[in-house]
C-alpha cells in the first residue's frame, strides 16, 4: 500500500515538473538571465566592473528575481493549466494532501533544475574566463536554490487556504517581509513594536540568513559544505513546518467550489 | 458498488449585486436517492438544475454541506471510499501537457497500479474507446470529441466498480458515441453501478434503467424508464419538443416518483 502511495506521489510530481516545463516559464526564465549577463558583460567591457564579478552579480540578482517570480507563480497556482488539483485526481483513491505533496516535489525540482542551470553557467563563466572558485559558485547556487524552496513552501502554503491571485500577492508579500524582518537589527525597532518583530523574525522566512557571499564560501570543494550545514539545516525545518501548516489546511480546502486548478 | 445520496445538501459561493455582499447559492436540496450494483440510472434536468452538482458530490470533489454521498455504505470523501470508481468531470481537467498514454497511465497509478499494470490497463483503456491512434498526442492538442473520449477513458482504468459520469456523450461523433455507450453498457453488464447525467432522450433509453429528473437541486420525478414512457406516448408535449421524451419530461415536470 505504502510503496502504491509513493507511486502516486512520484507521479504527481512527475506531472507537475512536465507542467512546469510545458509552461515555458524555466526556459523564459534562463533566457532573462543569459540576457542579464549579457548585459553585465557589455557594462565589464565599457571598464565599469573587474574580473568578471559584475557579471556575477548581476547574474546571481537577475537568477534570484527570476527564481522568486517561478517559485510564486507556480506555487500559488497562478501559472499552471488544469492539472493535479482537478477532478480528475481529486476522485482518485487518493488524499489531497498526497496531491499537494507531489505537486510541491515537481515544482521543488523544476527550481533545483533551474537553479542548477544558473550556478552551471556561472561556473563554466568564471572558471573559465577568470578562474574563480567552482565549489564557492555551486555553494551560492545551492543557497539559491534554498532562498527559491522557502518561496515555494510559502506560496504553497497560501495556496492552500487562498485562490491563485490571493495566493500569490499574500507569499510575494510574505516573502519580502522575510527578507527586511531578517535584515532589521532588534535593537533599532521600538520596544513596542519589539514581540511583533521576534514574531515577524520567526514566522517570516529568514532569507538573510540563507545567504553567504561569494567571498564567504571557500574556493574549495573539500571546505564548503561545512558552511552550507546551517543554512541548509534552517531551510529544511522552515520549509518542512509551512509544508505541514499545508498539508493541514488542504484538505478541507480543495474540495471547495470552484474546483481548485494547478 | 451501491452509490447512494443521502439527503445531500450543497449551495454555492456567490457574490451580491454589487460583488461585495457574499451569500450561498442553492444547487442541491435534500437529494436522496440509491442506485444499485449492475444498475444504470440517469440523471436529467435543465441546464442549471443540480445535475454536475449532484454528480460531484457522489464522486466526493466536493464536500456536502450537510447529507451524505456514499459508496459502498462509506462517505465518498473518504480516500478508501473513491477506490473503484470512475468519473467524468463535466469539463475535462486532465492535465493536458501529457500524452493521452501519460494521461491515462497517471490515472491508474492514481487508482493504485503499479507501473507495469498502469501501462497495461492504460492500453486496454484507450482500445475500449478507440483512442490507440492519439496516445502519442498532448492532450491539449486533441479535438473536443476526443478530449471527450480521455475523460472517459481515464475513468475506465482499473476496471472500476462505479462509474459517474457527466455529460460523457458530449461532443463525441456518432460512431465515437455508439462505442461510448456500448461500453457504458458493458461496464453495467460487468456489475459497475453507473450515474449518468445525459442530455437527450435517444441515449438516455439507450442507457439507463432508470431516471432522476431534477429541477432546481430537487427530485421532481424518478422511475424505471417503462413507467416514464407513458408520458412518452400519453402527452401531447412530445410533439412540440420534436418528439424527444425526454424534453417532454422535463417540460411537464412530472413522473412517477
Amino acid at each position: 500500500m505504502n510503496s502504491l502511495r509513493l507511486g502516486a506521489l512520484a507521479a504527481t510530481a512527475a506531472v507537475t515538473l512536465r507542467g512546469f516545463f510545458g509552461e515555458r516559464s524555466l526556459l523564459v526564465a534562463l533566457a532573462l538571465f543569459l540576457g542579464s549577463i549579457g548585459f553585465a558583460g557589455t557594462l565589464t567591457d565599457a571598464s565599469l566592473g573587474h574580473g568578471g564579478r559584475l557579471e556575477a552579480d548581476v547574474g546571481w540578482v537577475a537568477a534570484e528575481l527570476l527564481g522568486w517570480f517561478l517559485a510564486v507563480t507556480h506555487g500559488a497556482g497562478l501559472a499552471a493549466r488544469p492539472g493535479v488539483f482537478g477532478s480528475f485526481a481529486l476522485a482518485r483513491p487518493v488524499s489531497a494532501g498526497l496531491l499537494l505533496g507531489g505537486r510541491f516535489l515537481g515544482i521543488a525540482a523544476g527550481l533545483l533544475l533551474y537553479a542548477g542551470s544558473v550556478t552551471m553557467v556561472l561556473v563554466i563563466w568564471l572558471s573559465a574566463g577568470y578562474g574563480a572558485g567552482p565549489a564557492a559558485v555551486l555553494g551560492t547556487g545551492w543557497l539559491l536554490f534554498l532562498r527559491l524552496l522557502a518561496v515555494l513552501a510559502v506560496a504553497t502554503l497560501f495556496m492552500a487556504v487562498a485562490r491563485p491571485a490571493v495566493a500569490a500577492t499574500l507569499a510575494a508579500a510574505f516573502c519580502v517581509g522575510g527578507w527586511f524582518a531578517g535584515n532589521l537589527a532588534p535593537e533599532l525597532s521600538p520596544p513596542a513594536l519589539r514581540p511583533l518583530s521576534v514574531l515577524a523574525k520567526h514566522l517570516l522566512p529568514n532569507f538573510p540568513g540563507l545567504d553567504i557571499p561569494l567571498a564567504g564560501l571557500a574556493a574549495g570543494a573539500a571546505e564548503a559544505p561545512p558552511a552550507l550545514y546551517g543554512p541548509t539545516l534552517y531551510a529544511t525545518l522552515y520549509v518542512g513546518a509551512m509544508l505541514l501548516a499545508a498539508l493541514a489546511a488542504f484538505p478541507s480546502t480543495a474540495r471547495r467550489p470552484p474546483a481548485r486548478i494547478s | 458498488m451501491e452509490i447512494r445520496a443521502r439527503s445531500l445538501t450543497f449551495s454555492y459561493p456567490a457574490r451580491g449585486p454589487r460583488g461585495l455582499l457574499r451569500r450561498r447559492r442553492s444547487a442541491v436540496r435534500e437529494v436522496d436517492f440509491a442506485v444499485a450494483p449492475g444498475e444504470v440510472v440517469s440523471l436529467a434536468g435543465r441546464n442549471g438544475s443540480g445535475k454536475s452538482t449532484t454528480l460531484r458530490l457522489l464522486a466526493g470533489v466536493l464536500r456536502p454541506d450537510s447529507g451524505e454521498a456514499l459508496l459502498d455504505g462509506v462517505p465518498a470523501l473518504t480516500t478508501a471510499a473513491r477506490r473503484g470508481l470512475g468519473y467524468v468531470a463535466e469539463a475535462d481537467d486532465f492535465p493536458g501537457r501529457l500524452t493521452v498514454r501519460q494521461i491515462l497511465g497517471y490515472a491508474a497509478v492514481l487508482a493504485g497500479a503499479g507501473p507495469g499494470r498502469a501501462r497495461r490497463e492504460a492500453r486496454i483503456a484507450a482500445e475500449a474507446t478507440g483512442l490507440e491512434e492519439w496516445l502519442e498526442t498532448p492532450g491539449e492538442r486533441c479535438s473536443r470529441g476526443v478530449r471527450r473520449r480521455i475523460s472517459l477513458a481515464q475513468a475506465l482504468v482499473g476496471e472500476p466498480t462505479a462509474l459517474i459520469l457527466d455529460e460523457p456523450l458530449t461532443g463525441l461523433d456518432p460512431v465515437a458515441r455508439g462505442r461510448a455507450v456500448r461500453v457504458i453498457r458493458e461496464a453495467a453488464a460487468a456489475g459497475a453501478t453507473i450515474v449518468v447525467s445525459l442530455h437527450d432522450g435517444l441515449t438516455t433509453d439507450a442507457l439507463a434503467d432508470r431516471l432522476i429528473v431534477l429541477e432546481d437541486g430537487v427530485i421532481t420525478a424518478a422511475g424505471p424508464l417503462g413507467e416514464l414512457a407513458a408520458i412518452r406516448d400519453g402527452s401531447a408535449g412530445a410533439s412540440h419538443n420534436g418528439g424527444d421524451w425526454l424534453a417532454c419530461v422535463l417540460d411537464t415536470g412530472a413522473g412517477p416518483s
